[in-house]
This record gives structure tokens, C-alpha cells and sequence, in this order.
């Protein structure tokens, strides 16, 4: 699904122009393909690849590390706030887009399971592992888990998809691919289920949500 | 971090190498594929793109902070090449 996502994104000349919602004329010719590919693809990843410049911010430094740990969102003041509307409302704006793009071109239903599933596979294995395992969620799982979820092409989609390919990209090349699970010392912990890996127990667990999803689905 | 100047240079390279594969990748040929899921043609010339851009942006990345090359470094290697190779089955 990760390789897929950016080839539905990605433009060529050879693609089925019915499914671009706002250009079902254009690109055409190879060269518009490729001018689009660059402004609506490659740009906007390089803009997402700047994504650690945000920290240069002060205001957005300390709203969000402030709220990865310790959580502290009722240290916010009125301005904090409006500063958190202000980014809250386009995000939920091009996610409402996002929905309505997958319904347009009927894969919403795929895509709906895949993430609800995902989220759930992902609580459900930090929740029974929480007592020998910290589990801490990396900016490059979360931009590329999403990136997953924009299998679709238009200036819009392509373009946000792009840049989060870029945050996912910054993320990689500057912290690794860190693990998810940090195994914690807790002497009360050795036993049961704590016992088992993260990626042991999520195995099984996504073995019979998939399963589960199959029946419900037949 | 690394100087505007060097900053300017590499984001001007990094797009230029992708604009020349992508120029490049056009001249590959597709294959025609029709399943449930994905009913077009099957475009090696996004799949260079895409890994081109992999790639690039890696090297770009550790090259903004200043870091050692990741995929120079033999653990970080094995951990993007396993990534890539992994994500694969989607076209199986």
C-alpha cells in the first residue's frame, strides 16, 4: 500500500484522467505530465522535507512539546489557542476533501477498514503491553502511515501526499527508523502477556482482526 | 544546521535530479494491468520517481542536519532497503 499510494498520485500520461477531479483534460502530453509531477510532487516534498524547521518556531516549539510530554494543554493561553483553530481548521478541512475523494472514487470502504484496523491493531497492542513496553509514536511512522491513506490524484491530494512523503523522508533521515515499543525495566512485568514482543503479539493480534473483517465482510 | 548557501545548492540539486528522472523514467514503458484494486497501467516510470525520491530525500535530510549518510551507514542500509523491499507486496 505504501508503493501504491504515490503510483495512484503520481502522474503519467497513461493514467485514467476520469479519476482527477478538478483536470479531466489536462495533463496530457508527456511534458505537462512531468511539469506536473514536479510542481505538484517533487516541490511540495521538499517542502515537507524542511518539516524540522518548524522547531525554529518558538510558539510552536513550546505549544507542541509541550504537549508530547508532559501533556499540558491547560497551560494554553487565548492566543495558543487561536494559534491551534488556526492549524485544527484547514487540517480538518483537507481531511473532509481527503473523505470526500475516496467516496468520489469508491474506496472508501478499503481504506475506512485499513485505518480503522490499523489504529485499532496499534492501541490495542500498545494498551496490553503498557507495563513492559513504552510506546512512543515517531513523526516518520505517523506521516508515513498517512501518506497510505491519499491514493489519490489531484493538485490537491498530490500535493499533501508529497509532503508528507517529505515529513516521513526528514524523519528517516534524521532520528533512523526508531522502534515504537521501548522495552521498560518493571520487575511485575515479566510474566504473561508481557512477556511476548510488540511485533509477536501484533502479528497475532492483526491475524484476528483481519479474520474477524473477512467473516463480517462474507 | 547546515548554511542557507548549502541549503539553497542542495534543494536546487535536488530537484533538478528528480525533474531529469522524471524525464528519464517517461521513456520507460508500462505495462498494462487490470485488477480490482488498481485498474490502469502499471507505471515503472512512478516507481523510479517514487524510489528516486526515496532516495534523494534521505540523502537530502542528512545532508540538512549534517549527519552522516544514512544509507552510507551499514544499519541504516539494512533498515530503509528492508523498508523498501517489504512495502513490495502491494503488488503481489
Amino acid at each position: 500500500m505504501f508503493f501504491l499510494s504515490p503510483i495512484f498520485a503520481i502522474h503519467s500520461t497513461s493514467d485514467n484522467i476520469q479519476d482527477n477531479l478538478f483536470f479531466q483534460n489536462w495533463p496530457s502530453t508527456k511534458a505537462q505530465s512531468i511539469c506536473y509531477n514536479v510542481f505538484f510532487y517533487n516541490l511540495p516534498c521538499l517542502i515537507g522535507l524542511h518539516f524540522c524547521y518548524l522547531d525554529h518556531v518558538p510558539l510552536l516549539n513550546r505549544m507542541f512539546y509541550a504537549i508530547t510530554f508532559p501533556p499540558s494543554l491547560q497551560k494554553y493561553g487565548t492566543f495558543e489557542y487561536c494559534v491551534l483553530l488556526g492549524i485544527s481548521i484547514p487540517v480538518l478541512g483537507i481531511v473532509a476533501f481527503q473523505v470526500y475523494c475516496l467516496i468520489y472514487l469508491k474506496k472508501i470502504l478499503v481504506y475506512g477498514v485499513l485505518l480503522l484496523s490499523s489504529i485499532l491493531l496499534i492501541s490495542l497492542t500498545a494498551y496490553f503491553l503498557r507495563k513492559s513496553y513504552l510506546f512512543h509514536l515517531h513523526h516518520y511512522f505517523i506521516f508515513g502511515f498517512l501518506l497510505i491513506f491519499i491514493p489519490v490524484q489531484n493538485v490537491i491530494s498530490s500535493s499533501i501526499q508529497a509532503m508528507l512523503a517529505g515529513m516521513f523522508i526528514e524523519g528517516i533521515s534524521t532520528w533512523g527508523m526508531d522502534p515504537m515499543f521501548y522495552r521498560i525495566r518493571n520487575p511485575h512485568a515479566q510474566n504473561g502477556l508481557n512477556s511476548i514482543s510488540p511485533l509477536v503479539f501484533s502479528f497475532f493480534l492483526s491475524s484476528f482482526i483481519y479474520l474477524f473483517i473477512y467473516f463480517l465482510i462474507k | 544546521m547546515i548554511k542557507p548557501y548549502k541549503l539553497l545548492f542542495n534543494a536546487i540539486l535536488f530537484l533538478l535530479i528528480n525533474t531529469l528522472v522524471l524525464y528519464g523514467a517517461s521513456f520507460i514503458p508500462s505495462i498494462p494491468i487490470s485488477w480490482e484494486f488498481y485498474d490502469n497501467h502499471l507505471e515503472f516510470s512512478k516507481l523510479v520517481f517514487w524510489i528516486s525520491l526515496l532516495f534523494f530525500g534521505f540523502m537530502y535530510g542528512a545532508a540538512i542536519h549534517e549527519r552522516k549518510n544514512l544509507l552510507l551507514s551499514r544499519r541504516g542500509s539494512y533498515k530503509v532497503i528492508f523498508l523498501l523491499i517489504s512495502q513490495f507486496d502491494s503488488f503481489l
